[in-house]
């Protein structure tokens, strides 16, 4: 025999005979370093690819600057928060004879970089190399897939040119580009951005060239993948060079484009803008959120937040899972520790059994499940990844590349241990303070408690009595039943509540900016006239067609009904008193974000609620029916107006001077105002002729939340709501000077249609075209192309699903080892009561009743922690990110409580069939653990 | 009259080569009220014989009869019915539940078998096993020789048509288990409780109306000692 330390061989030796139970802990523990490789690659190598494909969009650079020359180059290099710099610029346009479509594309479009900026600009080569020099040249792919007569190897000849269109039209006042915001006058010349079209000779306009003197022979080199900023409609193939490091010409338009130190970073980006120029900065927001540059914080909080909550959620619930198998195996373990000791181990070495088994065990989990949890990142990555293309953009060329720093792996290491060294602490302890004779006779810790018979509980039946005893005596072995099924309730439950309110707070990010949206369907579509407080010639003509609309509709057999509703987006005001005081709470929180101190009630009431000075509000008017069936569902008075008790303040929605706000808080309301169902109050607004105010006083009918409205619109944002009939708008118009509604509220016609309708769809499309009053909406228009906040509350969605999947596999597994080594543990009991006559199916109720009087025990106990990390989880959420309406899910508490019955009824049921199966003789004799 | 019958009883352990016979074409009758011990060296097949006669424990081939019921023909949880009716089996381990105390161990299979419970006739096998003072006790805060009597007490309870003590006697020592000998005859006597027991202490065995004696599965020799609850044979 070797010279062993005598307790750890033993250890190894009860290790070894007791494998299933060594397993459930090595599995226990290889499953918390696989979540928390999970955790720390799975956030890295997530974020890394988020910045990658947002940097797809437009680049590797956080910040571009315009218009730049040499001097203000120098000076923005110079600054400390500029980390690198590249910079690019535009030669102008060459004919490009050899196009393969010269009706739409003759020229090409040659920019210039710097050999870092191809890197920069995410440009990749499709065939040859990137140019060299300034006498290279690579062209899009693009052409050639065009039919473009090139090949590597050829020469092409440049003489640069800026574009110009003169207007030649004598019948016409102007021609309008309204995707370049241009209007072009008869006789006028203006220049054409990069991107505009060639429309070729026309009757229009015609296109100039000037010459801007450079002139070159470029060697083509290479095609390139069509660059991000490419653009279809453009008249320029993309072309790049080498910058020319030797060019006499002093450059004036130098594109330069910075990666910066965020930390070093002044508030907002000032500095640069004063250098470049209002107008010639643009800030690259997708990567700077993804990379925790952004001022808004929103991401990184949410990232961090989530980390250290699947890290505690994954440290807790291993605990209990490796000291639930340690516990179990007390009785065992002190036995043979027991006789140790009988001859001399001392308590220390009696703990150290203890500590040497969960570590040895660490020791071999710790490369499984860093391994194993890498893979699964690379494969959830790799499942994920089409969601986030569907978000983001195309991003198929871009590979899932496996992030996690060794910092990572020894936080992973570093939690690992620290959560197997507290879980096996208290096991340690008892063992080490049990002495060598009770140990050995196994009756360490009885109680002295006597228990009387209580006649009148045999009503449940003997398995119900049977049960409330095993249960109400043996706490202490049901204890660890109960611990893993308060857990899971608890994981379950904390889990479900966390998901919804970081959902709430992604997707209050994406809907923050004021909006009133008419919900339609399939078969309803809207056509809407602009208001015109002018009463132009213009909007009188779009007037008179809506209104021959309208007839012609009323008239269609295929429209079942048209109503007729207005928007009024800040149509009128209404005095300071009327918004209530949870409003302006909120108000004075995202003021004080923004002036970086807490206003005192004296600023806050001289500068920004003075009770003499009004608040705007928006106005949406409904047809009589719509308005009467909506007052009938939310029990409203007949008269008067209805209050949206829906609006969101947030500091992304109200600005307050040039600054940021020091971080992002958002604040729904429940209660616009203090006004109550029947109290009156006064709509103001400018006197058409006068300017003057005018007072229309209303009375409050009710009050409607966006759940209310539902079928009807839905509004967001920050602004006060009313809706009212069409006789009140009229009143409010008549009293402002304006005949008519529909020059101060948009006028929208919600066309409700039995089937859809091709003609009348192209109908409405064209009338709605011609023009500028008039627009027309349906479903698919109405479907907004989310952002990529939106992305990132349907990513941590995602991820949240994932996360309390594979949670609730340790708890699950945590339930299985404790139920699965209770029921071991009663094999002589269970033996026992079946050769005095307890029938198999007497057990198994024996078994659901216990299962349901433990499970009545931890509800209490989870539904007191549930609501205790609720309450500080939503705390800590509205104390970072404001009042949100954070929704208890009471729906997933009953299924968490449904699934762990289920779960412990059945496994306890499992258990007892699967070790039953056993020879009873063998059980009644078995006398081990 | 004849409570118990076996007919070709044998059971084999194992399969192939490491086959072991514990029984081996046993056969032999009891009559009610017959106080049988058996006897025999360690592995001659007794407590095999007492776990098949209990039902806790099925033969590889033969038969036992019971008040004429084949019990091993029975399904499962009609011999777990008819354990708790029929047949009482005390433990040399007492096999107490440990969270029950005197009183409900002893009412167990009273209880499993759904009949309101006989208060008087609690009080009365608590009375008789002595354990008036320890009514509320859980197993744990007994000793030895008081644990027995609840396992005896519970054995009884029901008046099982034969009681099985697996050496009842093997973990007390002399004074707990002249006790126990005593409960055991007493019930046999005055209840003409009939009774199997175990044993290797030949005073105890000498103490039975007949004595079957075991060796390698077979009985060698079935002697009847005194005629039953009577005088020497």
């Amino acid at each position: 025999m070797k010279n062993h330390n005598i307790v750890h061989y033993v250890t190894r030796q009860y290790m070894r005979l007791n494998r299933k139970r060594t397993f459930i802990t090595f599995f226990g523990i290889t499953l918390m370093v696989l979540l928390m490789t999970c955790v720390f690659a799975g956030k890295d190598t997530a974020v890394n690819y988020l910045l990658e494909v947002s940097s797809l969009q437009s680049g590797k650079w956080d910040v571009s600057l315009q218009q730049m020359d040499t001097e203000k180059i120098n000076k923005v290099k110079e600054l400390p928060y500029v980390l690198d710099t590249t910079q690019a610029y535009s030669l102008g346009m060459t004919d490009f004879p050899q196009s393969g479509n010269p009706a739409e594309h003759p020229y090409l479009e040659v920019r210039a970089y710097s050999p870092d900026c191809f890197e920069w600009m995410n440009i990749s080569v499709s065939s040859g190399r990137l140019p060299e020099n300034d006498r290279e040249l690579v062209v899009s792919k693009t052409a050639v897939e065009d039919g473009a007569g090139l090949e590597i190897g050829d020469t092409v000849g440049a003489e640069f040119f800026h574009r110009s269109l003169t207007g030649i039209q004598k019948d016409a006042e102007s021609t309008v580009f309204p995707l370049f915001s241009m209007e072009l006058k008869q006789g006028e010349t203006l220049e054409v951005p990069w991107n505009f079209p060639y429309y070729g000779e026309n009757e229009s306009f015609r296109e100039n060239h000037e010459m801007t003197g450079e002139k070159k022979e470029y060697k083509i080199v290479g095609f390139i993948d069509a660059p991000s900023y490419e653009q279809n409609g453009a008249a320029g193939y993309a072309a790049l060079t080498a910058e020319d490091r030797n060019a006499s010409v002093k450059r004036s338009d130098v594109q330069l484009l910075l990666r910066l130190d965020m930390d070093r970073l002044p508030r907002g980006f000032q500095e640069l803008v004063s250098v470049a120029g209002e107008g010639n900065i643009k800030i690259n927001d997708y990567r700077m959120v993804f990379a925790g540059k952004s001022s808004d914080s929103t991401f990184n909080v949410l990232v961090t937040g989530m980390t250290v909550f699947f890290v505690v959620l994954i440290m807790l619930t291993s605990m209990i899972l490796i000291y639930n198998v340690f516990n179990l195996s007390f009785r065992e373990r002190s036995q043979y520790l027991g006789m140790l000791s009988s001859v001399g181990a001392t308590a220390k070495q009696r703990r150290s059994s203890i500590y040497y088994e969960a570590f040895f065990l660490l020791a071999v989990s710790l490369p499984v499940g860093i391994l194993a949890g890498i893979g699964i990142v690379k494969l959830g990555m790799h499942l994920i990844c089409p969601y986030i293309q569907l978000l983001l953009g195309p991003a198929e060329n871009i590979p899932v590349r496996l992030h996690i720093s060794v910092s990572a792996l020894a936080v992973i290491i570093l939690l690992s241990a620290v959560t197997v060294l507290l879980s096996s602490f208290f096991p340690a302890r008892r063992i080490a303070k049990a002495g060598a004779v009770e140990s050995i006779r196994g009756n360490y810790g009885k109680a002295d408690k006597k228990y009387k018979m209580r006649i009148r509980n045999l009503r449940a039946g003997a398995e119900g009595y049977l049960a409330a005893c095993f249960v109400k005596r043996q706490r202490k072995k049901s204890g660890s039943v109960r611990m893993a099924g308060i857990v899971f309730m608890v994981l379950l439950f904390v889990t479900a509540f966390s998901s919804q309110a970081v959902h709430t707070i992604a997707t209050q990010k994406v809907n923050h900016s004021a909006s009133m949206e008419m919900k339609l369907n399939k078969n309803q579509w809207e056509l809407s006239l602009w208001a015109d407080g002018d009463d132009s010639e213009d909007w009188k003509r779009a007037r008179a067609k809506m209104d021959a609309v309208e007839e012609e509709l009323s008239a269609d057999k295929n429209v079942k009904k048209v109503e007729t509703w207005y928007t009024g987006m800040f149509a009128a005001l209404v005095k300071n008193e009327v918004p209530g005081e949870e409003y302006w709470d909120a108000y004075r929180d995202i003021v004080n974000q923004y002036m970086h101190r807490e206003l005192s009630d004296e600023e806050f009431e001289r500068d920004y609620r003075k009770d003499d000075d009004f608040t705007t509000v928006s106005i949406q008017v409904l047809d009589d029916d719509s308005l009467h069936q909506l007052k009938e569902r939310i029990g409203a008075l007949d008269n008067g107006i209805i209050f949206v008790n829906d609006v969101t303040l947030s500091t992304d929605n109200w600005k307050f001077g040039n600054d940021s706000p020091d971080r992002y808080r958002s604040f729904h309301l429940n209660k616009v105002t203090d006004l109550g169902q029947g109290d009156t109050f006064s709509l103001w607004s400018s006197d058409r002729k006068t300017g003057e105010l005018a007072e229309i006083p209303l009375q409050v009918a009710g009050f409607a939340t966006n759940k209310d409205l539902e079928g009807y619109f839905t509004v967001d944002g920050q602004y006060l709501w009313i809706i009212m009939s069409e006789s009140e708008a009229s009143e409010l118009a008549k009293k402002t000077g304006y005949a008519d509604v529909a020059l101060i509220m948009t006028k929208d016609l919600r066309i409700q249609l039995e089937e859809a309708d091709k003609n009348l769809f192209q109908q409405l499309t064209q009338i709605a075209g011609d023009g500028d009053f008039l627009s027309f909406r349906t479903k698919t228009d109405s479907e907004i192309v989310e952002g990529v906040v939106s992305a990132i509350a349907k990513i941590t969605d995602i991820l949240l699903l994932c996360f309390v999947v594979l949670t609730s596999i340790i708890c699950l597994i945590n339930l299985v080892s404790s139920i699965g080594g209770r029921v071991a543990e009663r094999q002589k009991e269970f033996a026992v009561m079946e050769s005095v006559g307890m029938t198999k199916r007497q057990m198994g109720r024996m078994l659901l009743l216990e299962s349901i009087r433990i499970l009545g025990q931890g509800i209490v106990a989870a539904s007191l922690i549930s609501g205790i990390l609720t309450a500080v989880i939503y705390k800590v959420l509205s104390a970072w990110f404001g009042r949100m309406e954070f929704r208890i899910p009471y729906g997933q508490g009953i299924l968490a409580v449904v699934v762990t019955g289920a779960a412990m009824a059945g496994l306890s049921i499992y258990f007892f069939n699967r070790e039953s199966s056993r020879n009873l003789i063998e059980n009644i004799r078995n006398d081990m653990v | 009259m004849e409570i118990l019958r076996c007919e070709h009883l044998s059971k084999i352990y194992g399969s192939g080569g490491n086959q072991v016979k514990a029984l081996d074409d046993v056969s032999f009758s009891v009559e009610k009220g017959e106080f049988v011990a058996i006897v025999g060296p360690s592995g001659s097949g007794k407590s095999t014989l007492l776990h098949i006669l209990g039902g806790v424990d099925r033969p590889t081939d033969g038969k036992v009869y019971i008040s004429d019921t084949d019990i091993h023909s029975l399904s499962e949880d009609k011999l777990a019915i008819f354990r708790r009716r029929q047949i009482g089996i005390v433990y040399q381990f007492y096999n107490l539940l440990p969270v029950l105390n005197v009183d409900e161990n002893i009412v167990l299979p009273h209880l499993l078998d759904g009949r309101k419970l006989d208060e008087e006739r609690l009080d009365l096998v608590v009375e008789q096993m002595g354990l008036l003072d320890r009514r509320n006790n859980l197993p744990s805060q007994l000793s030895g020789g008081q644990q027995q009597r609840v396992s005896i007490g519970r054995a009884i309870f029901n008046h099982p048509a034969i009681v099985l003590a697996d050496e009842p006697t093997g973990n007390l020592d002399r004074k707990n288990g002249e006790e126990i000998m005593n409960l055991l005859k007493k019930s046999n006597h005055e209840q003409k409780q009939t009774l199997i027991l175990i044993t290797h202490d030949e005073s105890i065995a000498l103490q039975a109306d007949r004595m079957l004696y075991f060796e390698d599965g077979r009985i060698k020799k079935d002697e009847k000692i005194r005629v039953s609850g009577g005088g020497v044979a």
